[in-house]
């Protein structure tokens, strides 16, 4: 690797250190460690939120999927991109207010107190589903860094891996919720720059995009279609007559169903300031996702027009623009973005499975009566017992893609129905609450195990969501009805507080 | 020869995407807390 690119890859890792080590100061509480005492404004909840959504796929799969197919990938960048609003619109103001109101710091913590469950038995299994899936999630996203670094540097592999697990369990392990919530920040306007910078450049050297449509139509014009489907076959792209078809086009705008449950995701929701920024917090992230996601869509497109020969591994083409059109310093940012991203992804992620493994068991199991130190203190051993189970898995290596599309497919139908529901629907009961998580986890992993429901080729994600909000009406009409206490607290919570006062008194 | 974009494939990439943007921008205005 060139001198000035490991430069520059050092200052940015030393730059993530020093955040780790400023909110180290900063973090007193297990509230500290794993919202951030609830302070982050609007700017920092709405990038933290999307670079901890957006992994190496952003820089990696995307552009690749758009380098292979043409303009028919931008079905998963808008369904992504609608998924991104709708969760902003319709989660993110309820949650934030519903968690205060029943004081949850973490998803299992609300599902417990929003259903009044004393048994424990939502907890310990949404507990559960997070640190297993999030374990994969995080590894998977190491395989990915190291994987890329190996490639494209000729680091070994497992150098790579330590290296990059070091910083994220350094910074993660002092500032906890602070400092990935900061770095995200510093990584996620990394991220939008690289993405804007290295497609603008490519595309003003073909003059515009009139220039860009005409280089792209000499390739294959099926590419500007978004209806056509275009795949690579013996080096040529060739379109695909056969393969468009409705269940493919649904599959793919169906990831934008996974957000409602993806635990990284909606922690940015509860610890935001107010209520009040959470509009301003809205325009910024839908602005970076939109943005982001078509510079990743155009770094794909002005891929096809710069190689002779298209390349073996799609998803290198982010790395080999960078790396033959610019200067090592300037590579070297336009890498570390890759990096962000990845790093943004995991770091999150394992602060959520440390907070299942320290609130939703320690606390609440085994020692109950823990100080706010031992806690902390437990969290930060967390963070470090997971990252090593998520190197150790990925040491063994493992297809990225699958894993990542498994586990999102799995927190969106566990955890979606149950959320979105629970936030509208005052009728919920906690057996309704079980059912959904457990039908929604387990049509997840049953789907692709069943050959006859597999060939049908639709995302698992689609009929999980579905039977899920389906048990969970079910299951919850045939319960009873919620205790007063329940119904007090979710209006008080999604800002009915008289209407329950009415009821009370129409029916006396 | 030149190639553009067809009608359909400009709408359905930039509907969603202004669409989002643009209901963002209207309900800063509508959200009063």
């Amino acid at each position: 690797m060139n001198t000035a690119t490991i430069i520059t890859f050092i200052v940015y890792l030393l730059g993530m250190l020093g955040i780790g080590l400023w909110t180290y100061r900063k973090t007193n509480t297990i509230s500290d460690y794993f919202l951030g005492g609830r302070s982050l404004n609007s700017w920092v909840a709405a990038m933290s939120a999307q670079a901890s959504d957006m992994s190496g796929w952003l820089l990696l799969g995307l552009p690749g999927a758009i380098y292979v197919s043409g303009l028919n990938g931008m079905w998963i960048a808008i369904g992504l991109a609608v998924g991104t609003y709708l969760n902003w619109q319709f989660v993110a103001k309820r949650l934030r207010k519903y968690t205060e109101v029943v004081n949850s710091i973490t998803i299992p913590d609300y599902f417990e107190n929003r259903f009044k469950d004393s048994t424990k038995t939502l907890r310990v299994i949404s507990a559960v589903t997070i640190i297993v899936f999030f374990l994969f999630y995080a590894s998977s996203g190491m395989v990915a860094g190291a994987v890329l670094f190996e490639q494209a540097f000729g680091i070994d592999y497992n150098l790579a891996l330590f290296i990059g697990a070091i910083v994220i369990v350094s910074y993660t392990f002092l500032g906890g919720f602070l400092a990935v919530s900061l770095t995200d920040f510093v990584q996620g306007i990394l991220m939008l720059c690289a993405l804007l910078f290295v497609p603008a450049l490519i595309l003003v050297s073909l003059g515009g995009l009139t220039g860009l449509w005409s280089s792209i139509g000499q390739v294959n014009v099926d590419l500007l279609d978004i209806m056509k489907s275009v795949g690579i076959e013996d080096s040529t792209w060739i379109t695909n007559v056969t393969s468009f078809s409705m269940i493919g086009t649904i599959s793919l705008l169906a990831w934008g169903l996974g957000y409602f449950g993806q635990p990284h995701i909606l922690t940015r929701f509860m610890s935001i300031r107010s209520v009040a920024e959470i509009p301003k917090a809205r325009l910024i992230a839908v602005i970076w996702v939109v943005l982001s996601l078509i510079g990743a869509g155009f770094v794909g497109l002005v891929a096809i027009t710069q190689f002779d020969v298209p390349v073996e591994n799609p998803e290198s083409v982010f790395i080999l623009l960078v790396q033959t059109l610019f200067n090592p310093w300037i590579a070297g940012i336009l890498l570390a973005a890759i990096l962000a991203a990845i790093m943004s992804t995991i770091d999150s992620q394992l602060l959520v499975s440390s907070s299942a493994v320290a609130e939703d068991f320690y606390k609440q199991i085994f020692r109950k009566n823990a100080s706010e130190k031992e806690l902390l203190w437990v969290s930060r051993g967390s963070v470090i017992f997971i990252s090593i189970l998520a190197v150790i898995l990925a040491k063994s290596g493992g297809n990225v893609l699958e894993l990542v599309s498994y586990a999102w497919a799995g927190f969106g139908a566990a955890f979606g129905p149950v959320i979105i529901l629970s936030l509208f629907w005052r009728r919920m009961t906690k057996n309704g609450a079980l059912a959904g998580i457990l039908s929604g986890a387990l049509t997840v992993i049953l789907w692709g195990n069943i050959s006859v429901l597999n060939s049908i080729g639709l995302y698992e994600l689609v009929p999980g969501f579905i039977l899920a909000s389906i048990a969970i009406v079910v299951v919850s009409l045939l319960d009873k009805d919620p205790s007063f206490e329940i119904k007090e607290e979710f209006n008080l919570a999604v800002g009915h507080s008289d209407k329950l006062q009415q009821e009370q008194n129409k029916s006396v | 020869m030149d190639y553009s974009l067809s009608v359909a494939t400009w709408l359905w990439i930039i509907i969603p995407f202004l669409g989002i943007i643009g209901l963002s921008i209207v309900t800063i205005f509508f959200e009063k807390e």
